[in-house]
């Protein structure tokens, strides 16, 4: 109990240092734990965006290509695939069903997804989680829209609304759709992936919105074909970007994906999902190791900050130890208040470090995954950062034997003598 | 007038070649597949108790040439090459646990009659008792084929991808979840 009450004192007589001492470690800490949530967060909702497609197919192009732009809707497909080859592939022996899916137009920035109706009934996510409509029923109307839930939340949209599409990519489009207005039918339940920033229309509509186009550009006045009728005309899809596949069997997902790269008539690609991810995974994992790297290097800067604070404030504590001793402290009991101190300040400080994290996901948690889609729930520590903990309360007191050992070497005489 | 004569020839020849240009192109039918000397794929896949493990190597880093055999000390290379390739157990390693054995007979193919570049595939079949302790792959066949450097593996097991290149040095790929 003295040596608490004596380490407690002492840390308070110099309050400055200690605090400044206690964040330091708690920084540290701060920073590496958080980089493991950054680590395994962005691990789990990479991994999680797509699940229950055992293919994708599109143009040849690259596998990181094809599975950037179906899934995660970043960059664009070097070529479109006729819809004639999506027909045959579907019926297909070895596939249960196949998703079309059709790219190239925006609303507001976001993204625009031609498909069918099977895609809010087969597409899924984060193991077997299906999409789930938040408001209103999927769209069956040429000129319906069902929203991804960002995209409603964040234009503040709601079923019934009517909203343009434009051509291209980009906030501010100088081509709109504007003649053929689109009604929201429904908003899709949030889920953490890309879904949530997609607008989705059916492949006739992405159709309809170009058949007056000729080539690559709007058509003139007078030229538009009115919505009317449009209605009234029989639309088939011509081409599209990529579709889903899911096979009735795994067994034979080499070679129906043999079958699709070796298909005659046009150059097609087929990609294992979850092979790309995990190789893209690795690609990037790079990153991440730099990142933890940094973060240990963090940890060791701070412990030698530890020790430099507690070397420093040796001098001035000389004659603090010399009275101790003087009264009847062992050279061991001094040793003994130096470590139990730095035990204090690498506690506090790993407290503090943690609460910071959590204040840190509390607040900006729920921003970060709406807008960079990474995935930062509050959860427990895990048994992991446990180990990071004990790892660094371990390597604290370590690095605090030094001074103590100094305190303890330090002769009575020492702090008594009067030097100038 | 001859200003405009030579307008009109020059739309034409634009308007020709651009035909056949397209004519040439629109249907693409002749894929070249790519092909890189000393590494091969390697693919393994689950359902059930069934694990199917495809192997395609470039020819020549199994018998060192991609033709037609000529000689007979060729011919006789290729035929030994098949001999071991077609036995399961000599190419390929399973965990023991898993209790994994062959099926069906392996389906071994080289088309060395091609023109352009050849490869042998193989495509072995097997049914594991303990499916659960199909922890790794080994591929044997590093040890026989001193031109084989390197296979792009990837395998769908126990609900979950895995990816790797094996080498002589390491040619076991971990299937541990």
């Amino acid at each position: 109990m003295t040596l608490l009450r004596i380490a407690k004192k002492s840390l308070l007589n110099r309050k400055g240092t200690t605090f400044l001492t206690v964040l330091s470690v708690g920084l540290s800490v701060t920073l590496l734990l958080g980089i493991e949530r950054v680590r395994t967060g962005a691990r789990q909702s990479f991994e999680s965006t797509i699940s229950g497609v055992d293919l994708i197919a599109g143009a040849r192009s690259g596998p990181i290509n094809l599975l950037l732009f179906s899934v995660f809707r970043l960059g664009n497909a070097v070529h479109n695939i006729s819809y004639a080859s999506f027909e045959k592939l579907k019926n297909h022996e070895q596939v249960e069903w196949a998703i079309p899916i059709s790219l190239g137009d925006s609303h507001r920035g976001f993204r625009v997804v031609g498909t069918h109706q099977d895609y809010f009934k087969y597409y899924q996510f984060a193991g077997d989680q299906q999409l789930t409509l938040d408001q209103g029923k999927p769209f069956a109307g040429l000129f319906e829209t069902v929203l991804g839930f960002d995209v409603a939340a964040k234009l503040k949209y709601r079923v019934g609304d009517t909203i343009t599409l434009s051509h291209g990519m980009g906030v501010v489009s100088f081509q709109d759709h504007g003649d053929k207005p689109f009604t929201v039918v429904g908003i899709l339940a949030k889920t953490g992936t890309p879904v949530d920033q997609s607008v989705h229309v059916s492949l006739e509509a992405i159709q309809a919105l170009h058949l007056d186009w000729q080539d690559g550009a709007p058509p003139l006045d007078g030229d538009q074909l009115s919505p009317a009728a449009l209605l009234k005309m029989q639309l088939a899809p011509s081409d599209i970007t990529a579709f889903f596949v899911k096979l009735k069997s795994r067994i034979s997902i080499f070679e129906v994906q043999r079958e699709i790269n070796n298909y005659e008539e046009e150059a097609l690609m087929a990609i294992i999902p979850g092979v790309i991810l995990r190789e893209l995974w690795n690609l990037v994992g790079v990153a991440e190791q730099a990142l933890w790297v940094v973060s240990v290097l963090v940890f060791f800067v701070s412990l030698i900050g530890v020790m430099t604070s507690m070397l420093a404030a040796l001098n001035e504590r000389r004659r603090e130890m010399a009275i101790l001793r003087s009264i009847g402290a062992k050279k061991s009991f001094v040793f003994t208040v130096l470590m139990t101190e730095s035990l204090i300040i690498t506690l506090f400080g790993e407290l503090l470090g943690v609460s910071a994290l959590y204040f840190v996901l509390m607040v900006f948690g729920s921003a970060l995954e709406s807008q960079v889609g990474l995935s930062l729930r509050l959860f427990a520590p895990t048994s992991r950062d446990v180990v990071y903990l004990i790892t660094i309360l371990v390597a604290s007191l370590l690095a605090s034997t030094i001074p103590a050992w100094v305190a303890y070497k330090n002769s009575l005489a020492d702090g008594l003598t009067i030097k100038n | 007038m001859k200003p405009r004569v030579n307008h009109l020839l020059m739309c034409t020849l634009l308007f020709t070649s651009s035909i056949m240009y397209a004519g040439k192109h629109s249907h693409p039918k002749k894929h070249h597949k790519a092909h890189e000397h000393g590494v091969g794929k390697l693919n393994l896949v689950s359902e059930g108790d069934q694990v199917i493990v495809e192997l395609e190597v470039p020819a020549h880093d199994i018998v060192g040439f991609e033709y037609q055999p000529k000689t007979p000390e060729q011919q006789s290379k290729v035929a030994a090459a098949m001999a071991y390739l077609k036995v399961a157990k000599s190419n390929l390693e399973l965990p023991a646990a898993a209790q994994c054995h062959p099926h069906k007979e392996p389906k071994v193919e080289a088309n060395l009659s091609a023109k352009a570049h050849a490869e042998f595939q193989m495509t072995y079949h097997f049914t594991c008792k303990n499916i659960s302790q199909l922890t790794f792959l080994k591929v044997l066949g590093f040890k026989q084929f001193t031109g084989m450097k390197k296979l792009k593996a990837q395998a769908l097991v126990h609900e979950a991808p895995f990816v790797g290149t094996l080498t002589p040095d390491t040619p076991q790929l971990g299937l541990r979840k």
